[in-house]
């Protein structure tokens, strides 16, 4: 305990845990309370309201609706918006890939293309396929545009949105009062962006921590000492997690204060424990697992490659998810960018526990890997510089 | 309490760092002596379990080196580059590595106080390490390596790099903590050795080529150390006819100080052999150069 202390104290004592502070509560701030601000949510839906928000849908006529407008108006202004690679990119045809996505067009609609652009303001499309044979044209279509186009199928299933009902409003509003008790839905909104932030971020402390010991020249000294490799590396490894934890969990209780706030004003009861909850169980696994790899990538390498590699890790992730809400799988990063969806996230939640316990079982494999290559260094004789190396004299 | 070495061989691929070594080690400073890359540090950092040995048994009182958490406990290692992280200050450092050697918060309360007394760095307790001198880090280092009350004492080229004053400091700070412990102080400045130890080994090119007293040392050379006045010019053509281990110039007149078997010049005169001289013919006769010891 008192190597973990005074591991805690040089933490506190880092420059780096101060810029951490700055840039999470900046990120978290800007990016979260922009898209939190609407409070609203816990106005109860009104018959006969304008408007009740988009929700997601999984109906195929729908899918189809949204995905045969869009495709028609694109190749109406010849602009189709992708995102290979996570990136946006503008694709124009040329006059023979226009024709053969006139052709897909007509076999969507059963109208010509001349005819749809003869009055295209006035032009509702009739969608005359099954929804197998849609999704096969659609595939042609994303062959003619390339990667990252909106009419793939993952992209359309999870993607499309429609107009909420009166009816459909209640449900969403009796789930967020009944089941997410009003700070559920803001705590994984919150989670969503911090992961983010939390998937690089603790590479730097882990890998810092790692090297500090050769650049201060007390690689040598420290191996000398009675204590075991295991107390010295689970020491360290267990007060940056904390430390790095501990300001999320402070951002997460400050930030809910308002939501609790809103809800106790409106009557309902808040869930005064959902931020910590959702931190717990989202958060700190991200942060155990980066900081567990950069423990394990640097006792190893003796350089930074633990930076690069999380890098990749973390983006490679962010790009493979073709929904920004759920489908967590065993991604690194998992995202839920959306208010609301008490029900969908409740029929999915098992699947992010099973992903969490994952990366904390992974978390525990690469801190007992960091003990053995720490233990095998100091006993192999890479006291004055680190890696595992010859030294003479 | 003793340390004992039997055939301790260690080897870089097929570069033999120790070629079969045999050293007893007993209570009091020991003075391990020799050239760098004589295999000075490799030996220090297989007794301290930092480096596997190749072949051979190594046992510190008692236990064998393979117990390397034992001997981690019984020993006090202070490396040739010593540094602690230089935002700590020197309380804190010291604090540090005590909670490492396995000290409770109650020992360390007293014990680092202290430690930090006997080092005379009371004053310096708050002094960051990294605004420390070379001195006032070494003599952290040693704080280190005793606050644990280790039976044996382990360093490493501790007085490269301090100015004379320092250097005599430390020294003196090294004898007081010796009593009753085992102190091996590996250099390659024979000063340190002649000034602290009574037992020395002297190490060359991984082997040990002599063992014994300061005193039997200084027997080798005994009625072997002349000193003669010649000319300045002459210095290089002594040099290639004899073993000069001293050059005292002034003007165009120099004093040299040589060993030799017979009588080296004319008006040479023989004076008293001192641990340099001893050293020096003792690689000389090893390597077969000629070296040339000190020159003022």
């Amino acid at each position: 305990m008192s190597l973990f202390s005074k591991e805690c104290k040089q933490i506190l004592k880092s420059l780096i845990f101060y810029i951490f502070i700055v840039i999470f509560v900046l990120y978290i701030t800007t990016q979260f309370g922009g898209d939190a601000e609407d409070i609203n949510l816990i106005n109860k839906p009104e018959a006969g309201q304008e408007e009740y928000g988009y929700k997601i849908t999984d109906n195929p006529e729908e899918i189809m609706d949204y995905a045969v407008n869009g495709i028609i108006y694109e190749t109406y202004i010849n602009s189709y918006s992708t995102y290979p690679f996570g990136f946006y990119k503008e694709i124009k045809l040329n006059e023979n890939e226009l024709q053969d996505m006139e052709e897909l067009i007509y076999r969507l609609t059963g109208d010509k293309w001349d005819d749809i652009v003869s009055d295209y303001d006035n032009y509702i499309p009739p969608v005359k396929t099954e929804y197998s044979e849609f999704l096969e044209i659609m595939a042609d279509a994303c062959e003619i545009i390339g990667k990252g186009s909106s009419y793939e199928k993952e992209e359309m299933e999870n993607h499309t949105t429609v107009p909420m009902t009166y009816e459909d409003a209640m449900e969403e509003y009796e789930s967020m009062i009944n089941k997410d008790h009003v700070t559920g839905t803001y705590a994984r909104l919150f989670c969503d962006y911090a992961v983010i932030l939390l998937a690089i971020i603790p590479v730097f402390f882990g890998v810092t921590r790692c090297l500090r010991d050769r650049r201060a020249k007390a690689e040598g000294v420290i191996f000398s000492k009675s204590v075991s490799s295991a107390k010295i590396i689970i020491s360290r490894y267990m007060a940056n997690v904390v430390m790095i934890f501990l300001p999320v969990l402070i951002t997460a209780l400050i930030i809910q204060i308002p939501y609790i706030y809103s809800a106790e004003a409106a009557g309902i009861s808040a869930d005064y424990m959902a931020f910590i909850r959702y931190s717990v169980i989202w958060l700190l696994p991200e942060i155990m697992i980066v900081t567990a790899l950069s423990f394990a990538v640097t006792e190893l390498t003796g350089g930074i490659w633990a930076i690069f590699i999380q890098f990749v890790w973390a983006f490679a992730s962010m790009l493979s998810s073709s929904t920004l809400v759920g489908d967590f799988g065993l991604k690194l990063v998992v995202r839920w960018n959306t208010l609301g969806g008490a029900d969908s996230y409740l029929r999915q939640v098992n699947d992010l526990y099973i992903n969490r316990a994952f990366y904390v079982g992974l978390s525990v494999v690469l801190v007992a890997v960091s003990i053995l290559i720490y233990s095998v260094k100091r006993k192999k004789g890479a006291a004055e510089h680190g890696k595992i190396r010859k030294s003479g004299n | 309490m003793e340390i004992r070495i039997e055939n301790l061989q260690k080897s870089y691929g097929k570069k033999q760092a120790l070629k079969n070594v045999n050293l007893n080690i007993k209570s009091g400073m020991f003075g391990l002596l020799g050239p760098n890359g004589a295999g000075k540090t490799t030996l220090m950092k297989i007794i301290t379990t930092l480096t596997k040995k190749t072949a051979g048994n190594v046992d510190v009182c008692m236990v064998p080196v393979e117990n390397s958490k034992k001997i981690r406990e019984m020993t006090g290692y202070l490396p040739q580059e010593f540094s602690m992280y230089g935002n700590m200050t020197a309380y804190e450092a010291l604090d540090y590595l005590a909670v490492l050697s396995g000290l409770s918060r109650k020992e360390r309360k007293e014990k680092v106080p202290e430690m930090l007394e006997k080092v005379n760095l009371s004053e310096q307790r708050n002094t960051k390490v990294r605004a420390m001198s070379g001195g006032m880090k070494r003599r952290l280092g040693i704080a280190q390596a005793i606050i644990h009350d280790p039976k044996v004492i382990v360093v490493d080229e501790p007085t490269a790099g301090l100015d004379p004053e320092e250097r005599v400091r430390f020294r003196n700070l090294l004898c007081e903590v010796a009593s009753e412990k085992i102190v091996i102080l590996s250099t390659h400045i024979v000063g340190d050795i002649e000034a602290t130890c009574e037992n020395i080994a002297v190490l060359n090119e991984g082997e040990i080529i002599f063992n014994g007293t300061v005193s039997k040392l200084l027997q080798m050379v005994k009625g072997n150390v002349y000193q003669a006045q010649v000319s300045s010019a002459e210095i290089a053509q002594l040099k290639e006819q004899f073993l000069v281990t001293g050059i005292l110039t002034s003007g165009s007149i120099s004093t040299v100080k040589i060993v030799s078997d017979e009588k080296p010049l004319k008006n040479a005169e023989q004076v008293q052999a001192d641990v340099e001289d001893a050293y020096l013919y003792l690689m000389h006769n090893c390597t077969g150069k000629k070296l040339s010891g000190k020159e003022v």
